[in-house]
């Protein structure tokens, strides 16, 4: 089954074992490179708001078993040559250690077209030992690209959370339903 | 150029890097990664109760089941792994899961009384089982579609790719690049561990949730504050091995190098690597 691989172990585990990497952020892409991604045959995309009322919300943390931090949601209406395609909502979730932003493609039926991640970031909380770590963390916390050599990448062992983003499409299924039906 | 995508599958987030000369003929080949990586995972999840798997589950106690390709391939890769080792490996280990609450217990599921792998009578493209069991794939289902997505990647002329699902990645390409492991006792925080050119590598921990590794014969908790790294030629056996490694160590060394893969033990004071002799050391140097 294996054949021959070209993996090697090198001494970099003789690097401190408290001193390790920064933490992980990755910018996959703006939400304007996702918006053409997941709609390619959309020609505009039209600003649409939710602002949900405390009766709506009521209504939308019911269904989705999610609290809704705040009423209002981002949302896109995806056009192609004047006619409505889907909507394009971006959404973001954390938890006690990262920060996802993401965007989720609904077609006009309100079915998942797809989810796109656009944003990833841990931070070390309460963990950073070397305030070295915080300050390049913190430089690249705002979206600035990272180089695939320099950074962290490539890491072996679960991903933090991927509850959190399984909850926030389905409050997004929600708030389809209360408002956008 | 590099496009970086990355997609929620496999209850984890699954990253797709891929080196190409423009921008459509990326987008192209890794939809049709994620496409696989999708097909996978529905033919998979043991959570879904509507999954093939679970209607498998349901049925192979009373009859013969008709499987889909990719999923009479990863039962065939269990039962192998199973067998090389001698039951460490061990895909009937989620019945005591499923007791514990860590799975489902779907509607029209056996009880299970006594898990046993051997139970499993797998026909080329069809499967019953001898006794009520129910089957867990997850512990080589991610590393079997990374490998298929990857494939795919590979199919499509592309000079390098790597797919990372959770921490399960493979990858191919002229040029090595770094694998990071978390440290078990600070999982935010992360270790360079290796160079990987052509190969894959996968982690198992119990970071983020507690109990989830149990021993197939005993059922004790493993890997607790220690996390198991496996580099292998392709994830799927890299993905079975770790739950070798964390079963019983002492007896893993000789069945990582019957399949030509390494092994890298992590605790909060040490590291280890094993060898074809057994287990040594990695210098491990603690900050001032």
């Amino acid at each position: 089954m294996s054949n021959k691989s070209d993996w090697l172990i090198v001494p970099a585990v003789c690097a401190p074992l408290f001193a390790a990497a920064p933490a992980f952020a990755v910018q996959y892409m703006t939400a304007e490179t996702a918006q053409k991604l997941m709609f390619p045959e959309a020609t505009a995309f039209t600003a649409h708001p939710v602002k949900l009322d405390d009766a709506q919300k009521r209504v939308v943390e019911k269904a989705a078993r999610v609290r809704m931090r705040y009423p209002e949601q981002p949302m896109w209406q995806a056009m192609a040559n004047g006619k409505p395609v889907g909507w394009f909502v971006l959404d973001e979730v954390y938890g006690k250690h990262e920060f996802i932003t993401y965007a989720v493609a609904l077609d006009m039926t309100g079915a998942v077209r797809g989810v796109e991640i656009l944003d990833y970031r841990e931070t070390h909380g309460s963990e950073v030992r070397n305030p070295k770590w915080g300050a390049q963390f913190e430089g690249k916390r705002h979206g600035a690209q990272l180089k695939l050599d320099e950074d962290i990448q490539n890491i072996s062992g679960a991903t933090l959370s991927c509850k959190h983003i399984s909850e926030g499409v389905r409050r997004v299924l929600a708030i389809h339903e209360v408002a956008l039906k | 150029m590099i496009s970086r995508r990355a997609q929620p599958w496999l209850g984890t987030l699954v990253e797709i890097v891929a080196e190409g000369t423009d921008a459509a003929t990326l987008i192209a080949a890794s939809d049709r990664a994620f496409a696989r990586i999708a097909a996978v995972h529905t033919e998979m999840c043991f959570q879904a109760a509507d999954s093939p798997l679970s209607h498998v589950n349901r049925e192979a106690q009373h009859d013969w089941v008709a499987l889909s390709p990719d999923l009479a391939a990863v039962f065939a890769a269990a039962l192998q792994f199973a067998r090389a080792s001698d039951g460490l490996f061990d895909p009937s280990v989620a019945a005591r899961l499923v007791e514990s609450g860590h799975l489902p217990r779907h509607a029209g599921f056996p009880l299970v009384a006594a898990p046993d792998w051997h139970g499993i009578e797998l026909d080329g493209d069809r499967v019953r089982y001898t006794s009520p069991l129910l089957i867990d794939l997850s512990g080589i289902a991610k590393g079997y579609a990374v490998d298929v997505a990857l494939a795919s990647l590979r199919a499509a002329g592309l000079p390098s790719a790597t797919v990372n699902a959770g921490g399960d990645l493979a990858r191919f390409g002229d040029t090595a690049t770094p694998v990071h492991v978390r440290l078990p006792h600070h999982p935010t925080h992360s270790l360079r561990l290796a160079e990987l050119k052509n190969g894959a590598a996968a982690t198992s921990a119990n970071y983020f949730q507690p109990d989830a590794l149990r021993h197939p014969r005993t059922g004790e908790t493993l890997c607790a504050n220690t996390s198991v790294t496996v580099l292998a030629g392709d994830c799927m056996t890299a993905d079975a091995l770790t739950k070798v490694v964390a079963a019983d160590p002492a007896l893993a060394p000789s069945v990582l190098t019957r399949h030509g893969a390494q092994a890298i033990v992590l605790d909060g004071e040490r590291a280890m690597r094993s060898d074809t002799d057994g287990w040594h050391a990695l210098p491990l140097v603690r900050a001032a």
